[in-house]
C-alpha cells in the first residue's frame, strides 16, 4: 500500500465528492517536457505548468499487461493506451518526427483540483512502446505506455563474440557469459582464448624443418611466428605460409625432437590460455579443475575482472588415471644375506620359469629383496605379494611361513592336497641286438615298439643257436619303488607282453624289506605265462607307522624258443592302493648279475655276448604335487605409495622337520593393480566461483564489495547493472522491508543466471523463487513478499460503501490448476549434462492430505525447479508456502472501487464485505489494481478495479433462538471438515478468522443471550508469538440495544491450558464465580468493544483494554447507562463450560 | 436588444436581424454520478463545463445568410477557429461554432431561417 500520499491528497480521494484530474508529462529528449491533460490546466488552476487539453481518452491502466492475474507467475508490467488529439497547428505526433518516440518517459499524475500542486501523486512513470497509431481522419494519436521494465528489458549478460575474443574456441562462440550468484558449486567455463590447432600433412623426421598442414593457416589465425607443439615436442617457427611452417628449432624449450606421423595434431603454443567464468567482478574463483581433476599450478584466477576469468600459462593439462586398471608384476632384485635356500635367484628370475628355489628343513629360508626405486605409475588400486610354489610331496606337520620384513608374517604357504598325489607310470623296454645267423647280428629298435611288440613273430634264420642269454646290464634292473604305507595296503604289479610261445620264460617279481620294517615279503615266480599280476601286501608299519618300504620290482625273462634265444620286452605296470603314498618318483636300477645258466648252441656264446641286450627303461613320473599360488593382500600396508616397495624384503621360512619335504619356490613377486597415469590436455575447465559482488560504493547491498545473494539485492543488480536502470527508480522502502524479511528467513540465491535471459525474464524467475512480487508502482520498482495465509493481516476493510454497485464478480479457480503435492528441486548441479529435475542435487517435498483426499493428487513439477535455491531450509519454506497458496482452489474477486482505494497495491491484504455472495470480511490478497480513468464525455467515473485472490472462505451462519446455545450444538465444517462439539479447537494448521458481529440489524427485542466460548487448545510447544495467528474481534456496537434485559456472560482467558482455564495475565484473583451480575435494565445502550490479539487496529488488545486502566478509561462515553447500571467487582473468572461467570467491569 | 455580431480579427459579421425568442443558453457540467453498493452516491466533477448558445434566426435576408456562410466556410472555418460573439445584451464572449452542417431553410424568397449552435470557450 502506498504510503507516499499527502494528507490533502488522501482527504480528497476519500471524499464522496471530488475533482480528480489526470496529468501527463512527456519527457522528450529533444523537444523537452510536454504537459498534457484532458482539459486546459495551468497557472490559473494553481499549477506551475500549462497543460494542453490534448488527451482524448485516458483509457485504462492495466496492472498486468497481457497477463492473467490468476497466473501465479504472471509477468509484472503495467500498460496504458493513451489517446491524444493530434490536430491543431502543431499535431502532437510532430514530436515524433524529430526523435523516435519509443522509450520516451511519460509521467502520469493524479491530482485533485483545489489541492496544491505539491499534493499531486505520481500514478506511475511509463515508457512509450509500440503500437503507435495515428490517422488523418480521426486526428487521434494512440500510444501504448508500459512500465519502466520494458525500457531496460535487455539480455542480462554478454555473449562470447569473436570480435571481443578473436581466439576463443569456435564451439563457445556465441555462448553467454553468465551471471554467478552466490555459491552455485561447480560450473563450466568458456574458452576465451586458446591456441589454434592444425593437422600435420605427411610424416616428418626429427630434423625436418618444414611442416605442412592440411588446413589454411590464415583461416586458423596462426601468428606469423611462434611456437608449435606436436606430441611432447615443441618447435619454434620463424615464418609460415598458408599451408606450411618454417621451423627454426626442433626440440625447443627442453623437449626432444622426434618423428611425427601424418595427421598428428599441431597446436600453437601461447602463454595465456583464457577461460571465462562469468560476468565480473565476482568474489572468488576456487577449485579449478581440468576434466574433473585438480589443475596443476599453472594458472592464475582473476575474479575481479569483467568477465571473471582463469588464465593458464600453458596448455591446460592434468595427470589423470585410466578408467580400467592394469596389473604390474614387480620383481625382486637380489638375495639377502640371511638367505639359506637353494638357488634363491630362481624365485625372482622371471625368465627362469622352469627353475625354482628350494627350501627344506636344512635350507630353510628364502630371503630376497626388491631394491628398485619405482616411479609413480598411477593410482594403486590393490597390491599383493604372490608366491608360486609346489612341494616334493604332501606333508602334514611342516609348513612354510611367508613374511615381509616391514609388515611381519603374512601367512603360510598352502600345503599339497592329497589329491595332488603323484602317479607313476613305468615302462621297461628291453632292446637286445641278436643275430639270426652268425655274422648276421641286428637289433630291433626299441624306439619302434610296433616291431618290438606287435611283430614278435618276424622270421629269423634257423641256423643260429643260443644256449644262454643274459639280461642286459643297462638299463639296470630291477626297479625299486619307495612307498609309504598308511594303515596298510598293497601294491599290485602286473606284467604283459610275454609271448605265448615264449617257452621257459621266467618272470621274477620280488619285493624286499627296507630296513627291518617289512612285515611280509613276497616272492613270485611264474613261468610260461604271457601276462598276469601279483599283489604285494604291505602291512601297517607299526610301530614305525609312516616309514618307507622299498619295493624292488624285478622282471626279466630267459629261455629258448625254437632253438633261439628270445628276448623280448616285458611291460610292468604298477597299481598303488590309495592308502599307499609314493615317496619318490625315482626308480633305481641295479645291475643284475649274469645268469649262469647256459646251453649248447651252434651259436657261440661269444657271439651272443657280443650283442648283449640293452634295457631301455622309460619312466614317466608326474610331479608329486601341483603348483600352488598364494596371494597376500598388502594394500593397506602399501597405502597407495609406489615408494613403499623399494627395499622391501620377502622371506619364506621352512618350519618344522617332521616331513622333510622340499618346497620349490618358482616365483615370488609383488602383483600391483593400478590405474595408469596419463597426461591429458584439455579445455574442459571447471571451477567453483563465489559470485557477483557489490561495487565500492555498496550500490546494491549497502556494503562495499559485499556478496550479492539476497533476492532484493540480486534484483537491484539485474535492473541497474544489467538493465542500465538508474538506481533512483528502485523503491528503497519496499526493498528494505523485503530485505529484512529475506534476512530473517534466510532467503538467499545461489545459482547461475544465463546471460541470454532478459531482465524481465529474470525478474519473473527471481520473484517466483523468492515467493515475492516484483512490481512497478509510482514510477518505482517495488517488492512485496507474499505471505502465508496465517500471516495475512488485513490492511483495509472494503465495505459496500467502497465498491461500485453491482461491480463484483468472482471466478473460481479450476481444480486443474491447484497443486497439493510438491517435490521441489533445488541445489542445481550446473556442471551436469542432465536437464530438468535430473540436473538437481536435492529435493524436498510436501503434500496437503486434505486437498488430495478431495481433489486427488495435483502436481505441476515444472513450477518447482528452483535453480537459484541452494539452502534446504529455504526450499522447505517454499514448499510450505506454495502448498498453502495452491493446494485449494482460490476464488478471484474482481470489484470496482473508487479513488479512495487509490493507494492499494499488489499483495495488500483486504477484508471485503458485501451483500453479494454473503461476503463477510472475506480475506483476499490484491493481485492487480487496475485504474479505469473517468470520462465526463463517456459518463464514466474514476475507478480502481481490484482483482484479488481469496484462498479459502467458508461462511458459517447460525440462527440462534433464545434458548439455543451455540456452544452445545455447534457443528461446523471449517476448512478441514472438523466436527467440533463443545469446543472449537484450533489445532496445528488451522487458521481462522472468526468474527461475531451483531451489527445494525441484530436487535434482541427480548433477551439477547450470547454465549461464546473459544477454547483454543494449543500444544505446549506452540507459542503464540511464533506460529499463532489469531484474530478475534467481538464487536457489540451501539446498534445492539437490549430493550429489556441484557445479560452478558463473558469468560475470556488465554493461558497455558484451554482458553479460559487461566485468568488472562495470571489474575487468579478473578476466579470467583460471580454469575450474571452485569444486568442492564430498561433502556441500557451499551457499546462495548473488546478485542483480543493484535488486530484490527482500532481494537484494543484484550489485556490492555481490560487491565490497562488508562486505555479502558478512554472509552467511558461509549458505555452509556441511561437508567441503572450495575457492575460488580472483578473481571474475568475463568471456568469451564460456560461463559460469564465473572462480572464485567470493576 | 442588440443584434448579434461575430468578430474575428478584422472580420466582422453583423446580423441585420435579431434573434428569435426563446433563446436557449444551456450550461452543462462535466460531472459523473455513480452509486455505491450501499446505495450512496459518488460524485466526480471532472472539470468540463459546457456552455452553449442556441441562436435562432427567422427571415434572415439573403445578404445575411451569404455573409454567414462566408463566415462559416472561410473565417471561423466551422469549429476550427474561435471568434468573439456579442450577444443580444451586448456581452462579448469567445465561442466556437459547433453547428455542422450549416443548413438554413429558405422559408420565403431570399428569406432564411435556421439555428446556430455556439459553444462558449471563455
Amino acid at each position: 500500500m502506498r504510503s507516499d500520499l499527502t494528507i490533502a491528497f488522501s482527504n480528497a480521494k476519500n471524499a464522496a465528492s471530488r475533482k480528480p484530474r489526470q496529468l501527463a508529462v512527456f519527457h522528450f529528449l529533444l523537444a523537452g517536457d510536454k504537459y498534457v491533460s484532458d482539459q486546459a490546466l495551468g497557472a490559473a488552476d494553481g499549477l506551475s505548468h500549462e497543460y494542453q487539453a490534448l488527451v482524448e481518452d485516458w483509457g485504462e491502466l492495466l496492472d498486468l499487461a497481457g497477463g492473467d492475474p490468476t497466473d501465479q507467475q504472471a509477468g509484472e508490467c503495467r500498460q496504458l493506451t493513451l489517446t491524444i488529439w493530434n490536430g491543431g497547428s502543431i499535431p502532437f505526433s510532430d514530436y515524433f518526427l524529430k526523435e523516435d518516440p519509443e522509450n520516451i518517459l511519460v509521467d502520469i499524475y493524479q491530482w485533485f483540483y483545489d489541492t496544491a500542486e505539491s499534493d499531486m501523486a505520481l500514478i506511475d512513470t511509463l515508457v512509450v512502446q509500440d503500437p503507435i497509431k495515428l490517422d488523418e481522419t480521426s486526428r487521434l494519436l494512440s500510444l501504448d505506455l508500459v512500465s519502466l521494465i520494458m525500457r531496460y528489458d535487455n539480455a542480462i549478460g554478454e555473449t562470447l563474440s569473436a570480435d571481443d575474443w578473436p581466439d576463443c574456441a569456435e564451439a563457445d562462440t556465441g555462448k553467454g557469459i553468465d551471471l554467478i550468484v552466490g555459491t552455485p558449486g561447480e560450473i563450466k567455463t568458456l574458452v576465451g582464448k586458446t591456441a589454434p590447432t592444425a593437422t600435420l600433412s605427411g610424416s616428418i623426421l626429427a630434423d625436418t624443418l618444414s611442416v605442412s598442414v592440411y588446413e589454411d593457416l590464415d583461416d586458423l589465425n596462426f601468428p606469423a611466428s611462434g611456437t608449435l607443439q606436436i606430441g611432447d615436442e615443441k618447435m619454434t617457427y620463424s615464418g609460415r605460409t598458408a599451408s606450411a611452417f618454417t621451423i627454426s628449432q626442433r626440440g625447443a624449450e627442453g623437449t626432444t625432437a622426434a618423428e611425427h606421423i601424418d595427421q598428428d595434431e599441431i597446436a600453437g603454443v601461447i602463454s595465456d590460455y583464457t577461460f571465462i567464468v562469468g560476468k565480473g567482478p565476482i568474489q572468488a574463483i576456487n577449485n579449478v579443475k581440468i576434466e574433473g581433476l585438480p589443475a596443476p599450478a599453472i594458472y592464475t584466477a582473476y575474479p575481479a575482472l569483467n568477465p571473471a576469468r582463469i588464465v593458464f600459462s600453458e596448455k591446460p593439462y592434468v595427470d589423470k588415471y585410466a578408467i580400467g586398471s592394469t596389473f604390474l608384476e614387480m620383481q625382486f632384485d637380489s638375495t639377502e644375506t640371511d638367505d639359506t635356500s637353494e638357488q634363491a635367484y630362481n624365485a625372482y628370475d622371471e625368465a627362469a620359469a622352469a627353475s625354482y628355489a628350494i627350501i627344506n628343513k636344512t635350507k630353510n629360508r628364502l630371503s630376497i629383496k626388491q631394491a628398485t626405486v619405482n616411479e609413480d605409475r598411477g593410482e594403486i588400486v590393490k597390491a599383493y605379494l604372490t608366491v608360486e610354489h609346489y612341494a616334493s610331496g604332501t606333508f602334514l606337520n611342516d609348513y612354510a611361513e611367508v613374511s615381509i620384513a616391514s609388515i611381519g608374517v603374512l601367512g603360510r604357504l598352502s600345503r599339497p592336497d592329497a589329491a595332488d598325489a603323484t602317479s607313476v607310470d613305468v615302462e621297461v623296454d628291453i632292446e637286445h641286438g641278436h643275430s639270426h645267423e652268425v655274422g648276421g647280428e641286428h637289433s630291433h629298435d626299441i624306439s619302434d615298439p610296433e616291431i618290438a611288440v606287435t611283430d614278435t613273430g618276424h622270421s629269423h634264420a634257423s641256423d643260429g643257436s643260443t644256449t644262454t642269454e643274459y639280461l642286459p646290464a643297462s638299463p639296470a634292473m630291477p626297479q625299486t619303488l619307495y612307498a609309504y604305507i598308511g594303515s596298510g595296503g598293497w601294491i599290485t604289479v602286473a606284467w604283459s607282453g610275454v609271448p605265448a610261445a615264449w617257452d621257459n620264460a621266467t618272470l621274477y617279481i620280488r619285493s624286499s624289506q627296507y630296513g627291518a620294517l617289512l612285515q611280509r615279503s613276497a616272492f613270485m615266480g611264474y613261468q610260461n605265462v604271457d601276462s598276469g599280476e601279483v599283489e604285494i601286501g604291505l602291512g601297517p608299519g607299526t610301530p614305525n607307522y609312516g616309514s618307507q618300504y622299498r619295493i624292488i620290482l624285478r622282471a626279466y625273462g630267459e629261455g629258448v624258443v625254437d632253438g633261439y634265444v628270445k628276448i623280448h620286452e616285458i611291460k610292468l605296470s604298477l597299481t598303488i592302493n590309495s592308502t599307499v603314498e609314493t615317496a619318490s618318483a625315482a626308480v633305481e636300477a641295479t645291475t643284475v648279475a649274469s645268469p649262469d645258466a647256459s646251453s649248447s648252441s651252434d651259436k657261440s656264446v661269444d657271439d651272443v655276448d657280443d650283442y648283449a641286450g640293452e634295457a631301455d627303461v622309460d619312466v614317466d613320473v608326474e610331479s608329486t604335487v601341483r603348483t600352488l599360488v598364494n596371494i597376500y593382500d598388502i594394500t593397506s600396508a602399501v597405502n597407495f605409495d609406489w615408494n613403499w616397495f623399494t627395499n622391501q624384503i620377502c622371506r619364506i621360512d621352512y618350519k618344522g622337520s617332521n616331513d622333510n619335504k622340499n618346497i620349490y619356490i618358482l616365483h615370488v613377486f609383488f602383483d600391483i593393480e593400478y590405474r595408469k597415469r596419463e597426461t591429458v590436455f584439455s579445455d574442459e575447465i571447471i571451477c567453483e566461483p563465489t559470485g557477483l559482488i557489490d561495487d565500492g560504493a555498496g550500490t546494491y547491498t549497502g556494503a562495499p564489495s559485499a556478496l550479492i545473494t539476497r533476492p532484493g539485492h540480486v534484483r537491484k543488480y539485474i535492473l541497474c547493472n544489467c538493465g542500465g536502470m538508474p538506481a533512483g527508480y528502485v523503491d528503497a522502502a519496499s526493498f528494505a522491508d523485503a530485505g529484512a524479511w529475506y534476512a530473517v528467513n534466510g532467503y538467499t540465491f545461489n545459482g547461475v543466471l544465463a546471460a541470454a535471459l532478459t531482465v524481465k525474464e529474470v525478474e519473473k524467475k527471481l520473484a517466483w523463487q523468492a515467493r515475492s512480487r516484483f512490481f512497478w508502482s509510482a514510477g518505482k520498482a517495488r517488492i512485496a513478499v507474499r505471505k502465508k495465509l496465517e500471516n495475512w493481516s488485513p490492511a483495509r476493510h472494503i465495505t459496500t460503501s467502497d465498491t461500485r454497485l453491482r461491480s463484483i464478480s468472482i471466478e473460481r479457480q479450476s481444480i486443474a490448476d491447484i497443486v497439493n503435492s510438491i517435490e521441489l528441486f533445488y541445489n542445481k548441479d550446473y556442471n551436469s549434462a542432465e536437464t530438468g529435475s535430473a540436473a538437481f542435487r536435492s529435493s524436498t517435498s510436501g503434500t496437503v492430505a486434505a486437498s488430495i483426499s478431495r481433489h486427488g493428487t495435483r502436481e505441476n513439477p515444472d513450477l518447482f525447479l528452483m535453480d537459484l535455491v541452494a539452502d534446504s531450509a529455504m526450499a522447505a519454506d517454499l514448499v510450505a508456502f506454495y502448498l498453502d497458496l495452491l493446494s485449494s482452489p482460490s476464488s478471484f474477486y474482481t470489484l470496482e472501487t473508487y479513488l479512495s482505494q487509490f493507494d492499494l497495491e499488489k499483495e495488500d491484504i483486504l477484508q471485503v464485505s458485501a451483500n453479494f455472495n454473503k461476503m463477510k470480511k472475506v480475506l483476499m490478497a490484491v493481485r492487480a489494481a487496475d485504474r479505469v480513468f473517468g470520462s465526463a464525455k463517456l459518463g464514466r467515473i474514476n475507478a480502481v478495479r481490484i482483482i484479488a485472490e481469496c484462498l479459502r472462505y467458508f461462511l458459517i451462519e447460525h440462527t440462534v433462538s433464545d434458548t439455543a446455545r451455540i456452544i452445545e450444538s455447534l457443528s461446523i465444517s471449517l476448512g478441514l471438515d472438523l466436527n467440533q462439539a463443545d469446543f472449537i479447537d484450533f489445532i496445528d494448521e488451522l487458521v481462522s478468522l472468526m468474527s461475531i458481529a451483531a451489527a445494525d440489524t441484530a436487535a434482541a427485542s427480548d433477551a439477547l443471550s450470547v454465549i461464546a466460548q473459544f477454547r483454543p487448545a494449543f500444544s505446549e510447544t506452540i507459542t503464540s508469538s511464533e506460529q499463532l495467528a489469531f484474530t478475534l474481534a467481538l464487536a457489540l456496537t451501539e446498534q445492539v440495544i437490549a430493550h429489556e434485559s441484557f445479560e452478558i456472560w463473558r469468560k475470556s482467558g488465554f493461558g497455558s491450558g484451554g482458553f479460559g482455564d487461566e485468568g488472562f495475565g495470571g489474575y487468579i484473583g478473578f476466579r470467583n464465580r460471580q454469575p450474571d451480575e452485569l444486568q442492564a435494565y430498561d433502556e441500557l445502550a451499551v457499546a462495548i468493544l473488546m478485542g483480543l490479539g493484535y488486530q484490527p487496529a482500532d481494537t484494543y488488545g484484550f489485556g490492555q483494554a481490560l487491565f490497562g486502566s488508562s486505555q479502558f478509561g478512554d472509552w467511558p462515553d461509549k458505555i452509556v447507562p441511561e437508567d441503572a447500571l450495575y457492575f460488580s467487582d472483578g473481571f474475568g473468572g475463568p471456568n469451564f463450560g460456560q461463559f460469564g461467570w465473572a462480572p464485567f467491569g470493576s | 436588444m442588440a443584434k448579434p455580431k461575430f468578430t474575428l480579427g478584422a472580420n466582422e459579421l453583423q446580423f441585420s436581424r435579431g434573434l428569435v425568442y426563446p433563446v436557449r443558453k444551456p450550461h452543462e457540467k462535466g460531472q459523473v454520478i455513480d452509486r455505491t453498493a450501499a446505495g450512496t452516491p459518488q460524485v466526480e466533477d471532472l472539470g468540463i463545463n459546457i456552455h452553449r448558445r442556441y441562436l435562432t434566426f427567422k427571415n434572415l435576408p439573403q445578404a445575411d445568410y451569404d455573409a454567414l456562410r462566408t463566415w462559416y466556410d472561410s473565417i471561423c472555418n466551422g469549429a476550427y477557429n474561435s471568434f468573439i460573439y456579442t450577444d443580444e445584451n451586448g456581452n462579448a464572449m469567445t465561442v466556437r461554432m459547433v453547428t455542422n452542417p450549416l443548413e438554413f431553410q429558405e422559408d420565403y424568397y431570399q428569406r432564411f431561417s435556421g439555428e446556430l449552435i455556439l459553444e462558449v470557450v471563455s
